[in-house]
């Protein structure tokens, strides 16, 4: 996808010295000045669904044949309002249009481009005071976040390394290279407090110095980008809008730790982040920003990407590993670390996406501004705070769908009500489910917890990797429970006993219950086989596996109870436990149901009372959710 | 090294796993999938024990046959907490093979008598023990793993396809259960060729030229008789064993599991099978 | 000769048969597409996921001919290209039908539905998760996760992602790949 670009006598070249980046950037503003006017449009995958693609190329053909306009577009990566896609920004006025379409794109051009004017209609729509809202930065889902890492897709064109310079791209490693020790990198990156952002929450410059010392022929630097968790998508967006800031983050860390070699691991399910990566690799090749003698100061460093082949536990460092080595993604024991004995059994430095984009920023940020952001206190102690922002997707049943992002320490309420702008279709806010399958699920009592690494441990979840998924009165808990054992079952590599044989037999629990044939005494037995399998099992897939599990026991007791005790499920999700039928006096005979139907199950005369043949219904719910005169009970 | 296993200071080489360093002391930690000739492989969980390391607060459960001694480490192979989770992976275990004779009186032995969840009814354990010994000891990766989570089974490729399969017989050794036979098939098939039969010692590297004249009824072959009697285990295991460098002192304890070949044997399963070494 | 080539040799003969039925190629025109591929990663076995993810480019599936073929040539035992085959869910042993269709059911999907649009699926096609249909023309399969959780419930069928599914709008977006 290209950019203003396209027309150019611009080329890369390869930058051997400091100065001559310096000299690139300068080339690259004067041909494009970083106040002009630009339209980003973004076409992340999210997007891309919302026919942004096509909203681009309209822009584009029309402004080919409009050179007098003298604007540019760009095909951008996320901007984090997904529910609100198509999502166009309009630079430098900062207009934002939401639900862009094609067929928008010429009057956008006519009214703002040209004239300055906005087009009302497509300003996003504060719901809470009925007004439009025409800067980003005053939209209600903006104004709390603090966009560190995010903010780069507003303007930057991914398949262009020009656009990534053009914006202090690569300056941090510049700095890094020309200026500072690896050991002062170490130190820096320490003492900023940054820790992996992937859910382990180590400290990672505690990680890089360990591997510093380690002792090997060669040391590995990896990018697990093999974002697993169902319902976080940050990785694949910082992959696909901002694959540089990572390669950046890479490069200073090879350097601070003593490597020549990388790997970035990109999930097989993310195609468009795979490409992204490549098309960066390529360039910052191109440009000697990778390869031999980068820069010209002496220090060389390349990265091979590779492809995940389907398996959540590949997200698992070691099983990764071993999958980089050509074998099935069998996680091993760690009681010798990685960074000692990891890739190759050479010393090897893994970390996340997100975590390899804030390098750069806190180099050329400094400690003190990113200390000042976030949690707890650093300054004694590496692991005494969460620092800095952390990017979460906001998913499920909120209104605002999106990325956030925002300082560490900001609270669950704060993140799902303010910014998510709470739970829509006027149903009641139950649980938010953090940290993905090794997390667990939170109640209302609990939303004025601040997220950070260590508050939502305490209250038996954690933040993990950032994906947040909200859920309202008509989710059921224990379904939810039984999800993530099924989802964990099928993941299991199957290689120790605990794991493979503990999580199903969990699920044969979960099942019954949730087919109303639960047992007395199933709770406690849960319980003690989630308890078996966290203290027992090889990795971290069935070290935390109970979560889910445990946190829903502990929250939603009585959700457990009345499937077990009652027969009955109280949010209408189970369907061995529902009924549907019609309540006579309701029914009008509009006939409504039948139609929607899709077994055909409903019959009766128009105008006449309908009901549902129980033998044959499916339990599908679409007659209820149609039925305007409340005539069909659950 | 110098640390400590259940309360009494010991001393350990480098290099050295607590698995080995307790058998060494004559410790009794049940270990499934270990063994002496093949590479830890921490599967079974079986062997957990409790360590503290030094200047830590907290002990943690860890598998012994992977964890290394290190100085100061203090070790408790029989806390009640690692009594409990032994009692529940068994109970596992039982779950998934409740009719192997083994499993059962190795369950029964910790305390465990039923499973309170249902029974997959599957013999094979998965401790992986043939498939290691057929890719470590005797190189011919005939047999391997294939799918993964509760689906995971040993299997030939497609299921089928025996082609490197020697008939050696190593992996029915191994076994603990008896879930696996040498195959059948492939020996079969090696019978119904016309012309040379290769002895399985030969495929195996023992014997340079010698052709089986049983029809690989290896139990009432001569040769396969004095090569188990000299080594005191299978051949293949013994000569993997004797190539360990620093470990020229251990050798195949007295007891060891007899061979259970492709005749069915008559040998009573009632003696209780000695896991430790080999 | 040493006692491992001997061993080899041995086996060569012995087996010869079997390989050779089974690994007649599915389409020989191929094959010297597949020789691309492994000069391509250098035939470095560590690099072999990433072979029989293009191997399965080729042919849609990975056939056994053609595992046996890289086996041979990469000298690396057919069991552990089956391990690895077996284990990553991205690879398929059999041919899929004409359109692929994954439908996610993801937290974020689960959560808003999806499990009736899969409901869906399976009566509209008469298909279950990881099967083919009938005439070839589907292939049907649920991913954990596509990463468009705003969009949810997602599916896509072929190179198309299709968002905000429900179990009513499922048909009508599969009729155009009828």
């Amino acid at each position: 996808m290209a950019s203003g670009w396209e027309v150019t006598a611009l080329k890369l070249k390869k930058l051997r010295s400091f100065s001559s980046l310096d000299r690139f950037k300068r080339e690259i503003l004067a041909e494009h000045p970083a106040g002009a006017p630009t339209v980003a449009v973004c076409t992340d995958t999210g997007c891309r669904a919302c026919n942004s693609v096509n909203v681009f190329e309209a822009f584009r053909e029309a402004l080919a044949k409009a050179p007098e306009i003298r604007a540019i577009v760009k095909a951008t990566g996320c901007h984090g309002f997904c529910e609100k896609g198509a999502l166009v920004l309009i630079h430098p006025q900062e207009i934002l249009y939401t639900q862009v379409q094609p067929s928008d794109v010429p009057e956008i051009i006519e009214k703002t481009l040209k004239k300055g004017e906005v087009v009302e209609r497509l300003l996003y729509l504060d719901p809470a005071t009925g007004k439009r809202i025409k800067l980003e930065s005053e939209v209600p889902y903006y104004k709390p976040q603090l966009r560190t890492i995010l903010g780069g897709n507003r303007m930057i064109d991914p398949s262009d390394i020009r656009d990534y310079v053009a914006f202090d791209g690569y300056q941090a490693l510049r700095r890094v290279l020309e200026g500072m020790k690896p050991g002062s990198v170490v130190d820096t990156i320490t003492r900023a407090g940054l820790r992996g952002r992937g859910g382990g929450g180590f400290p990672t410059g505690v990680k890089w110095k360990t591997a510093r010392r380690a002792k090997g022929r060669k040391r590995f630097i990896i990018c697990n980008a093999d974002e697993g968790d169902p319902g976080a998508f940050m990785d694949r967006s910082v992959c696909e809008g901002n694959p540089h800031s990572v390669i950046e983050g890479m490069i200073i860390g090879a350097y601070a730790v003593g490597s020549h070699d990388g790997y970035i691991y990109v999930r097989n399910e993310y195609p468009l982040a795979l490409e992204a990566l490549t098309t960066a690799l390529e360039q910052a090749r191109e440009c000697g920003l990778l390869g031999e003698n980068i820069l010209g100061s002496g220090f060389s460093f390349d990265v091979t990407i590779s492809r995940g082949g389907g398996a959540f536990v590949c997200g698992e460092s070691t099983a990764l590993m071993a999958s980089l080595e050509g074998k099935p993604g069998e996680p091993r024991a760690k009681y010798v670390h990685t960074v000692e004995r990891g890739l190759f059994e050479e010393p090897t430095v893994l970390n996340n996406v997100e975590t390899w984009a804030n390098v750069p920023k806190i180099i050329l940020g400094g400690v003190d501004w990113f200390t000042s952001i976030g949690t707890g206190d650093v300054s004694a102690d590496p692991w005494g705070g969460s620092k800095g922002t952390k990017i979460f997707s906001l998913v499920g049943k909120v209104r605002n769908t999106g990325l956030v992002e925002v300082p560490m320490g900001m609270t669950l309420r704060e993140i799902i009500f303010d910014i998510g702008g709470g739970v829509p279709k006027g149903k009641r806010f139950k649980a938010v489910q953090t940290g993905g399958p090794s997390g667990g699920c939170l109640p209302e009592s609990l939303l004025d917890l601040p997220v950070d690494f260590d508050r939502l441990s305490a209250a038996g979840s954690m933040m993990g990797s950032g994906g947040m998924i909200v859920m309202d009165e008509d989710t059921c808990m224990v379904d939810v429970a039984r999800y993530f054992i099924d989802f964990l079952k099928e993941e299991s590599c199957g290689k120790c006993l605990p794991c493979r044989e503990g999580l199903r037999a969990m699920l044969e629990i979960l099942n019954r219950v949730t087919e109303g044939k639960g047992r007395r005494g199933d709770l406690k037995l849960l319980e003690e086989i989630a308890g078996g399998v966290a203290e027992t099992s090889l990795c971290a897939l069935g070290g935390s596996a109970p979560n889910p599990v445990l946190t829903t026991i502990r929250y939603f007791r009585d959700e457990y109870e009345a499937h077990i005790r009652d027969k009955r499920c109280p949010a209408g999700v189970c369907k061995a436990l529902l009924r549907f039928e019609v309540i006579g006096e309701n029914c009008t005979g509009c006939h409504v149901c039948a139609k929607v139907c899709p077994v055909a199950c409903i019959s009766g005369k128009a105008k006449g009372t309908h009901a549902i043949d129980e033998a044959r219904c499916i339990k599908c719910g679409a007659c209820f959710d149609a039925c305007k005169f409340e005539a069909i009970r659950r | 090294m110098k640390f400590v296993l259940n309360g009494k200071r010991r001393e350990a080489g480098p290099g050295t796993t607590v698995l080995e360093a307790a058998r060494a002391a004559g410790v009794d930690i049940p270990a499934l999938c270990a063994h002496e000739a093949l590479e830890p492989y921490g599967a079974c969980r079986l062997c957990i024990v409790e360590v503290r390391e030094k200047g830590k607060k907290r002990s943690r459960v860890v598998a012994s046959c992977l964890y290394p001694v290190k100085e100061g480490l203090e070790v408790e192979s029989d806390t009640a907490r690692i009594k409990k989770l032994r009692r529940f992976l068994l109970e596992l275990l039982l779950a998934r093979s409740p009719r192997s004779p083994y499993v059962k009186e190795l369950a029964a032995k910790h305390g465990v008598k039923k499973a309170r969840f249902s029974s997959a009814g599957d013999d094979c354990i998965l401790c992986g023990l043939c498939v290691r010994v057929c890719a470590e000891v005797v190189k011919a990766d005939a047999i391997g793993f294939s799918e993964r989570g509760i689906a995971r089974k040993v299997d030939s490729p497609f299921g089928i396809d025996h082609s490197r399969c020697i008939a050696c017989g190593a992996c029915t050794f191994v076994c603990p259960t008896g879930a696996i036979q040498m195959e059948y098939a492939r020996v079969t098939e090696l019978r119904s060729r016309g012309g040379e039969h290769p002895c399985r010692y030969t495929l195996l590297g023992f014997l340079p030229d010698a052709v089986c004249s049983l029809n690989y009824e290896c139990a009432r072959c001569e040769i396969d008789q004095k090569l188990r009697a000299e080594a005191g285990t299978h051949p293949a295991i013994a000569r993997a064993l004797a190539a360990r460098p620093a470990e020229a002192s251990r050798k195949p304890r007295s007891g060891a599991k007899g061979p259970r070949g492709a005749r069915a044997s008559a040998r009573s399963r009632k003696a209780p099978r000695k896991r430790a070494g080999r | 000769m040493n006692r491992v080539d001997s061993i080899r040799k041995l086996k060569e003969t012995l087996f010869a048969e079997r390989a050779a039925e089974a690994g007649r190629p599915v389409d020989p025109t191929l094959r010297g597409k597949v020789a691309e591929i492994l000069d391509k990663h250098r035939r470095r076995a560590s690099q072999i996921i990433a072979i029989l993810q293009d191997v399965q480019g080729l042919f849609k599936y990975l056939p056994e001919s053609e595992l046996r073929f890289v086996s041979r040539e990469l000298d690396i035992p057919l069991t552990r290209l089956y391990s690895i085959a077996t284990f990553y869910k991205a690879f398929r042993l059999k041919p899929r039908g004409r359109h692929e269709i994954a439908l996610c059911m993801g937290t974020a999907c689960h959560v808003r539905g999806a499990v009736r649009v899969m409901d869906a699926i399976i009566r509209e096609l008469k298909v279950q998760p990881g099967g083919t249909t009938g005439d070839m023309r589907f292939s049907f399969e649920t991913v954990r996760c596509l990463g468009c959780c705003g969009q949810a419930p997602v599916m896509t069928v072929d190179e198309e992602l299709v968002s905000r599914l429900d179990h009513l709008s499922v048909g009508k977006a599969l009729e155009k790949y009828r």
